[in-house]
């Protein structure tokens, strides 16, 4: 196959040009990664935020200002979803985020939601929202269930 | 004798060769994008493969999507070709050996393969099968690519 010398130089200089690239650019960016320390947890330092019920969702959830975020999957959301709220899944928290960005930082309030009280994908949405600098949530623990189990609307 | 000089013949011909390049090439250059455009959900995913300590996993978050890149484009324009390959084999052989780990434990992580959705998991086993699938043209590269220089 002939490997020689020459092929360890040039592997050594790929590898070279990849770290300045993959680390000069991280130190450029806006949030620059930690470079050999743990990643924080996004959101850790939320502290315990505010719920909502059905009602104020119902009341509140449409108003000007106030978006419902679904955090569930794509698919869930399309199946059935509280009536104006928007699909946020948090398997997809970047490409997600990076669409709505602008959206997210108009609202006044945030309210993420997932399937029902004990799914968790509602607080880790708002883990991450807090960590991106959204600081004006609630959760609707009761999420999906608690809502069609009120005999409330679907929107599909 | 015969049978295994008209096999190696047809492993370096031309066209087998190019269709080798482009084919690796093309595939880690679109595996490289979305891990550059999102260096923290990539680390993240390397985090959940639970196999380097948490204060390792950035690095290799931002370093291997661009050498991802830089191999895939030697190979796609020609250059280096047979280093680029090299190392394309040494990552999927580094990705094979990690999700075989997650596989023997038999938990499903996120393959950060392609994009960085966590959305994006796949039994394991698959996606061993796949990359043992991609080593194919990255080995016919490294071991019957023909670069200046060489003997016949």
């Amino acid at each position: 196959m002939g490997l020689r010398e020459k092929n360890v130089w040039q592997m050594l200089a790929m590898a070279a040009a990849s770290l300045a690239l993959g680390v000069g650019i991280n130190f450029f960016a806006g949030e620059p990664l930690p470079l050999l320390k743990a990643l924080p947890e996004a959101g850790s330092d939320m502290p315990a935020i505010g719920e909502v019920d059905a009602d104020f969702v119902l009341q509140a959830g449409n108003a000007p200002g106030t978006l419902l975020l679904d955090a569930r999957a794509a698919a869930a959301y399309r199946a059935g979803h509280i009536p104006g709220a928007l699909s946020l899944p948090l398997a997809d928290f970047a490409a997600g985020f990076a669409a709505l960005a602008p959206r997210l930082r108009a609202a006044a309030l945030l309210v993420p939601y997932c399937s029902d009280r004990n799914c968790g994908d509602s607080s880790g949405l708002a883990r991450r929202l807090w960590a991106k600098g959204l600081k004006n949530l609630l959760l609707y623990k009761g999420g999906m269930e608690d809502w069609s189990g009120r005999g409330h609307g679907v929107e599909r | 004798m015969a049978l295994k000089d008209s096999l190696r013949r047809r492993l370096s011909s031309t066209w087998l060769q190019a269709a080798c390049r482009l084919g690796l090439g093309g595939i880690f250059i679109y595996a490289s994008l979305d891990k550059i455009a999102h260096p923290e959900e990539f680390a993240r995913i390397i985090a959940n493969y639970a196999i380097l300590p948490d204060v390792l996993v950035t690095l290799p978050a931002l370093v291997l999507p661009w050498l991802e890149l830089i191999a895939g484009v030697c190979l796609v324009v020609g250059a280096w070709t047979r280093s680029a390959a090299l190392w394309l084999s040494l990552l999927l052989l580094v990705f094979i050996a990690a999700l075989g780990v997650n596989a023997a434990r038999g938990i499903d992580v996120s393959c950060g393969c392609f994009s960085t959705s966590a959305a994006d998991t796949e039994n394991a086993w698959v996606l061993i099968f796949r990359d043992l699938l991609i080593l194919i043209p990255g080995l016919i590269i490294v071991f019957f690519g023909r670069e200046k220089g060489d003997r016949n």
